[in-house]
C-alpha cells in the first residue's frame, strides 16, 4: 500500500480541511465539493483523509460492511444468518473510495460475475465501487466531467442511500450510503444544479499565493518522498492529535444546542441570497453543529454560522447574469448586512 | 530559428529524455510536441537507444478498452480455455518502463483518467479484480501531433509531465550531434538520485520563479526540485547546485510560464490607438529573427557550446556562490529566454499559453445520447430503440459467457427456444448500442473589432452578449468563442468555452485600441469555425465591426490594401458557408460594412437597431436554429 502524506502536513488550505474534518465529524452534513486549479493539492488532502478515520465495525466478509449493530443487514448477510451462520465481526479501516472519471457503469453499480458464471455457470453478483464505499467516502475526481447518465446513477443513489439493480432476473439491492467528495475546474465545465444540490459544502481551492506557504509545502513534499516512514514518524503525534479531536467532537455532536435566535438568522440569510429549497437550511443547521463540537463549544452561535454560511451557501446561489461577483462574494456581501 | 537556439533546443531535449529515464515516475513524462518526422524519429532512437535499451516502450494505441489498459478478463482466451484466463493490462506491463501515447492530443478523457489514476497512486488493480494493489511506475512519452491552437494535449495530462519538448522548429543540421549518455551514465545516476541533496535555497529559488511566471500548480514546482536532483545525479555529483538549478527551471517551467514577472516592462502592447504605418518600428514575431537568448546546456564533455552572443548570464562552474537574489535574476532569464518570441506579445496581454493549452472542449464535451454520427465512442448496454444502432460485436461478446448458464436454463424451463447449441442465447441484457461521439449544439464565435475610441462600446456589448449566451447554456449546451482583432493580430481571448467563471475571467482583461486587421481576424474567425465543424458542432459567427479596415494580411498599415484583403477574406467565410451575423458597430450604417456583410453572405445589422448584448444573444440564438 502507498503511503499517503499525512493530513496535519498540509499547508494552509484551511477551508479544505475544515469542510472535510466537518463531514467526518457529522456525515449527515452530506460530502464536500472542491473547485480549484489543478496542482492545488485536492486529491492529496483527500487521501490524507483515510488516516484520520477510526475505523469501523463491520460483519467480517460482507462485502458490504454491514455494521453489526444495525436493525437491519444487507441481503448477503441476512442469508447468511438464515442458513445458521454465525456473523462474526472486525475492525476495517473507513473505506475512501476513488472512483475514476472514465469508470463503466458496471465497475460503479456492479454487475454479474462473468467468472463464476463461465466456470460454475452460477450467477453471483459482484459488487462495484458503490458497495465498496458504503459507509465510507466515494471520492470522484473531475466531478464535473463525468457523463450524464453515471451523474443521474449518483444523484439517486446518494439520494435513496441504495444502490438497485436489476440484471438477468437477478434483482439485488444492497445500501450504498457514503459522503461524496467530488472535486473539478469549473472552468472545464460547470456542474448540473441537481448534482451541486447533492453536496453539503463546498470549498475553492487556490494555489497559496503566499510564497513562503508555497516554499512550505514543496519542501514537505520533498521531505515525504525522500523517506516518507520517517516523515510520517514525524507527523504522528499532530496525526493522533487530530484525530483525537475528530472523536471527541463527535461525542460532543449530540449535545450541540442551537438557539432560537441563531436559527432564524440562517433561515433569513437563505431567503436573501435565495437559495432554493431546504437542503441550504438543513446543511447550516447540521453544519454549524458540527462547527461547535469541532470548536469544543456546547452551543451554536451566529459565529458559527458566519463562519460555515460560504462554505453551505456558495454553490446554492441561482445565477445572475447581472452579478458579475463570485458566488463567494455574493455570500459574504449578504453576510455583511447581517452581521 | 538559428542554429545555435537550435541546437540548444535539441540537447534540452535528449536531456529530458535522460532525466526521464532517471526519475521516470517522479518526473512523470515528456509531451514531445513535432509533426511526425526525423528529427522526432532521431529523438525517439536516440531515447531507446543510447539511453534506455533493453527497457520496455509500451504504446498505448489510441481506441484502447479498458481491458486492455487496466487489466481483467481475458474474454478470448477464457472462452477458448473454458476457465477463466486473466490478463495484466498494458500499463501493469509497463511496469519499471515507459508507455508511448501516440496522437497525444486525441486521447479520450476517459483514458486520460484510467491513466492518471494509475501515476497518480503509483500501483494498478490486480487483472482478477482483487483488492489487491500491484506496483506500477512507469514514465510517459507522448507524442502531440496538434497543429491547431486547440488541439493541443489534454491540460490534464500536461499537467503531469515535467517537460515539454518543441521539435518543430528544429533543422536536421540542428540535429547532428548528440549528448554523451549512454546506459552505464543513467544506471549510476538512477543509484544516486535518492542521495542527492538540495539545498533548501534552491527549492526556495525554484519556487519563487514559478510564482514570478504566474505557475501556480505545486506539482510543477516538485517537478523542477526534482528535475534538479536528476541533474545532479546524471552529472556525478553529490549535491544539487546552481547549474542544475538553472537548467531545471528552464526544462520544467518555461512552457508553463502564463505569464511575464511583473517587475519588468510590458513589451510593445500599448500601441497607439492609430494606423501603423509600418512594421519596422517593433519586431514582428517571428521565429527566424530571434536571436538566441538561450544558454548551452552544461553538459560536462558534449557542451557544444559557442559564445552566446547576448548577455544572458552563463553560470560558470568556477563562479562563486552568488546570493539568492542574483540566483533569482538568473532563473528568470533563463526562463524569459526559454519563451518564444511570438509568445511573449500573448504572455504579456495575459493569455498564457495556460489558456491557450485548455484546449477547445471538442474533445472532452458531453455524448450526445441519439447521435447516429461522428466518432465511435465507448458502446453502452441499451435497447436499440429511437434510432439508435445495435453493437453487435458487443453485444455477442456479452452474451457469450453466460451460453452454458443459459442453455441449462431453457432446457429446465422446456423453453420453446429451439435448443439446439448452435444458436448462441442473447437477452436483452446484453444488447449494447452503438454511440458517437458528437457535440452537441451551438459554438457562438465573437469576432470583436477592439479598436478606435468607440473600443470600450463595443467591447462592453459583446461582452454582455457573451454572458448573456452563457447565462442559460445548462439548457442550450451552447459554448461560445470570442477572436479580438488588436492592434496588428487577431488573438483568441476566449477559446470556446461553456464556462461562465472562464469566459469573465477572460473577458475581464479584454483591453481595447489600436488598429483594424479585419482581414486577419476574418480568417482567424474562418479557421476556428472550421475546427468547430470537424468536431461536429455548429459555428456561429458574430462579427462586431464598422467595418473600417486599416491593417493588411500582413499586418502592415494600409487603408485600400487592408480592405480589398478583408473582402477576400469574407469571401472565403462564404465559400465555406458559415452562418453570420454582422453588427455594424458605426454610429451611421456604412458601406463599407454592408459591402464586407454581402460579401460574406451575414445577416447585416446596424447597430442603431440592435443595442445591447441581450439583443445580440437573442438575434444570434434565432439565427443558430434556422
Amino acid at each position: 500500500m502507498a503511503l499517503n502524506f499525512p493530513f496535519t502536513a498540509i499547508v494552509a488550505q484551511d477551508e479544505m480541511k475544515l469542510a472535510i474534518a466537518l463531514s467526518t465529524i457529522e456525515p449527515s452534513i452530506g460530502g464536500v465539493l472542491i473547485f480549484g486549479d489543478r496542482g492545488t493539492g485536492k486529491s492529496t488532502t483527500i487521501r490524507s483523509l483515510a488516516a484520520l478515520l477510526p475505523p469501523m465495525k463491520v460483519v467480517t466478509g460482507c462485502p458490504y460492511h454491514c455494521d453489526p449493530g444495525a436493525p437491519t443487514l444487507c441481503f448477503a448477510c441476512e442469508a447468511r444468518k438464515a442458513a445458521g451462520d454465525k456473523l462474526k465481526a472486525n475492525l476495517v479501516p473507513v473505506p475512501v473510495v476513488d472512483m475514476p472519471l472514465g469508470a463503466t457503469e458496471d465497475r460503479v453499480v456492479g454487475a454479474l460475475d462473468i467468472e463464476k458464471a463461465l466456470s460454475q455457470g452460477v450467477k453471483v453478483f459482484e459488487p462495484g465501487l458503490l458497495a465498496k464505499a458504503n459507509r465510507g467516502y466515494l471520492y470522484i475526481d473531475e466531478v464535473n466531467l463525468l457523463e450524464d447518465h453515471l451523474v443521474d446513477l449518483l444523484i439517486d443513489v446518494s439520494a435513496s442511500g441504495e444502490n438497485v439493480v436489476e440484471r438477468e432476473g437477478l434483482s439485488i439491492r444492497h445500501p450504498a450510503r457514503f459522503v461524496l467528495i467530488g472535486s473539478g475546474n469549473p472552468e472545464e465545465g460547470e456542474l448540473r444544479p441537481q448534482m451541486l444540490d447533492r453536496f453539503g459544502l463546498s470549498v475553492e481551492v487556490r494555489t497559496p499565493q503566499d510564497l513562503a506557504h508555497r516554499i512550505d509545502i514543496i519542501k514537505r513534499r520533498d521531505a515525504f518522498e525522500r523517506d516518507p516512514v520517517a516523515f510520517l514518524a514525524q507527523y504522528e503525534d499532530s496525526e493522533n492529535e487530530f484525530k483525537e479531536k475528530i472523536l471527541s467532537s463527535r461525542k460532543r455532536l449530540a449535545r450541540v444546542t442551537i438557539g432560537d435566535d441563531v436559527l432564524t438568522l440562517a433561515t433569513k440569510l437563505c431567503a436573501q441570497l435565495g437559495t432554493d429549497g431546504l437542503r441550504g437550511e438543513l446543511t447550516l443547521m447540521r453544519g454549524m453543529r458540527a462547527l461547535a463540537a469541532f470548536d469544543g463549544a456546547r452551543k451554536a452561535t451566529a459565529e458559527h454560522l458566519k463562519r460555515l454560511a460560504p462554505l453551505a451557501l456558495r454553490h446554492r446561489l441561482r445565477r445572475n447574469p447581472l452579478d458579475d461577483s463570485s458566488s463567494t462574494t455574493r455570500v459574504e456581501r449578504v453576510l455583511a448586512d447581517f452581521f | 530559428m538559428t542554429t545555435q537556439r537550435g541546437q540548444s533546443t535539441w540537447f534540452d531535449a535528449q536531456t529530458t529524455a535522460a532525466l526521464l529515464a532517471i526519475d521516470p515516475h517522479g518526473l512523470g513524462g515528456i509531451c514531445v510536441k513535432s509533426q511526425f518526422g526525423p528529427i522526432r524519429d532521431g529523438w525517439f532512437a536516440f531515447m531507446q537507444t543510447q539511453i534506455a535499451p533493453g527497457i520496455q516502450f509500451q504504446k498505448i494505441p489510441l481506441q484502447i478498452q479498458d481491458e486492455q489498459l487496466l487489466g481483467g478478463l481475458d474474454l478470448e482466451a477464457t472462452l477458448s480455455y473454458g476457465k477463466p484466463i486473466y490478463s495484466s493490462g498494458l500499463l501493469a506491463k509497463s511496469h519499471g518502463g515507459f508507455i508511448v501515447l501516440p496522437m497525444a492530443e486525441r486521447i479520450s478523457p476517459h483514458t486520460i483518467a484510467h491513466i492518471l489514476q494509475v501515476v497518480d497512486r503509483g500501483e494498478v488493480r490486480h487483472p482478477q479484480q482483487t483488492a489487491e494493489l500491484t506496483p506500477c511506475e512507469f514514465g510517459m512519452i507522448a507524442f502531440d501531433e496538434g497543429i491547431a491552437p486547440d488541439e493541443s494535449m489534454h491540460p490534464r495530462l500536461a499537467e503531469h509531465m515535467a517537460f515539454e519538448v518543441r521539435l518543430d522548429q528544429l533543422s536536421q543540421n540542428d540535429c547532428t550531434d548528440s549528448l554523451e549518455i549512454n546506459p552505464t551514465v543513467i544506471a549510476e545516476a538512477k543509484k544516486r538520485l535518492p542521495e542527492i541533496e538540495c539545498d533548501t535555497r534552491f527549492i526556495e529559488s525554484l519556487t519563487q520563479s514559478a510564482a514570478a511566471f504566474g505557475v501556480d500548480s505545486i506539482r510543477a514546482g516538485l517537478f523542477a526540485v526534482r528535475a534538479a536532483k536528476a541533474l545532479a545525479a546524471l552529472r556525478n555529483q553529490d549535491a544539487v547546485t546552481e547549474d542544475e538549478v538553472v537548467d531545471a527551471a528552464r526544462l520544467v517551467l518555461t512552457h508553463r510560464a502564463t505569464r511575464m514577472p511583473s517587475s519588468r516592462e510590458e513589451q510593445g502592447l500599448d500601441e497607439p490607438d492609430a494606423e501603423p504605418d509600418s512594421a519596422e518600428d517593433e519586431e514582428r514575431p517571428n521565429e527566424d529573427q530571434s536571436t538566441s537568448e538561450q544558454e548551452q546546456p552544461e553538459q560536462d564533455d558534449s557542451n557544444q557550446g559557442k559564445d552566446s552572443d547576448t548577455d544572458a548570464n552563463q553560470p560558470k562552474e568556477n563562479m562563486e556562490q552568488p546570493s539568492t537574489d542574483d540566483l533569482e535574476e538568473l532563473l528568470i532569464e533563463a526562463i524569459r529566454a526559454g519563451i518564444p518570441p511570438n509568445a511573449l506579445a500573448q504572455l504579456t496581454a495575459g493569455l498564457g499559453r495556460a489558456n491557450s493549452k485548455q484546449g477547445s472542449k471538442g474533445q472532452f464535451g458531453q455524448l450526445q445520447k441519439n447521435a447516429n454520427s461522428g466518432r465511435p465512442a465507448e458502446s453502452w448496454r441499451g435497447l436499440p430503440k429511437g434510432g439508435k444502432r445495435l453493437d453487435l460485436l458487443k453485444t455477442i461478446r456479452a452474451a457469450v459467457p453466460w451460453q452454458t448458464m443459459r442453455q441449462a436454463e431453457s432446457k429446465v424451463k422446456q423453453s420453446a427456444v429451439n435448443n439446439q447449441r448452435s444458436r448462441i442465447q442473447i437477452r436483452a441484457d446484453d444488447l449494447h448500442i452503438k454511440r458517437y461521439q458528437q457535440r452537441q449544439g451551438v459554438v457562438t464565435i465573437f469576432l470583436v473589432d477592439a479598436s478606435g475610441s468607440s473600443a470600450t462600446q463595443r467591447l462592453a456589448e459583446a461582452k454582455g452578449a457573451v454572458e448573456q449566451l452563457l447565462a442559460d447554456c445548462y439548457i442550450r449546451r451552447d459554448e461560445v468563442a470570442m477572436i479580438a482583432l488588436r492592434g496588428r493580430t487577431a488573438d483568441v481571448v476566449l477559446p470556446p468555452t461553456r464556462s461562465l467563471v472562464r469566459a469573465k475571467r477572460n473577458l475581464a482583461a479584454l483591453p481595447g485600441g489600436g488598429g483594424t486587421p479585419l482581414a486577419t481576424g476574418f480568417a482567424a474567425v474562418n479557421e476556428m469555425a472550421l475546427s468547430i465543424r470537424r468536431k461536429g458542432m455548429t459555428p456561429l459567427i458574430v462579427v462586431m465591426t464598422d467595418g473600417v479596415a486599416n491593417v493588411t494580411l500582413e499586418g502592415v498599415g494600409g487603408r485600400e490594401r487592408a480592405h480589398q484583403d478583408a473582402l477576400q477574406t469574407a469571401r472565403q467565410l462564404r465559400a465555406a458557408g458559415h452562418a453570420i451575423l454582422f453588427i455594424d458597430t458605426a454610429s451611421a450604417p456604412q458601406a463599407l460594412a454592408e459591402a464586407l456583410a454581402n460579401e460574406m453572405a451575414a445577416q447585416y445589422l446596424p447597430l442603431p437597431y440592435i443595442n445591447s448584448g441581450k439583443a445580440i444573444s437573442q438575434r444570434a440564438a434565432h439565427l443558430a436554429r434556422q
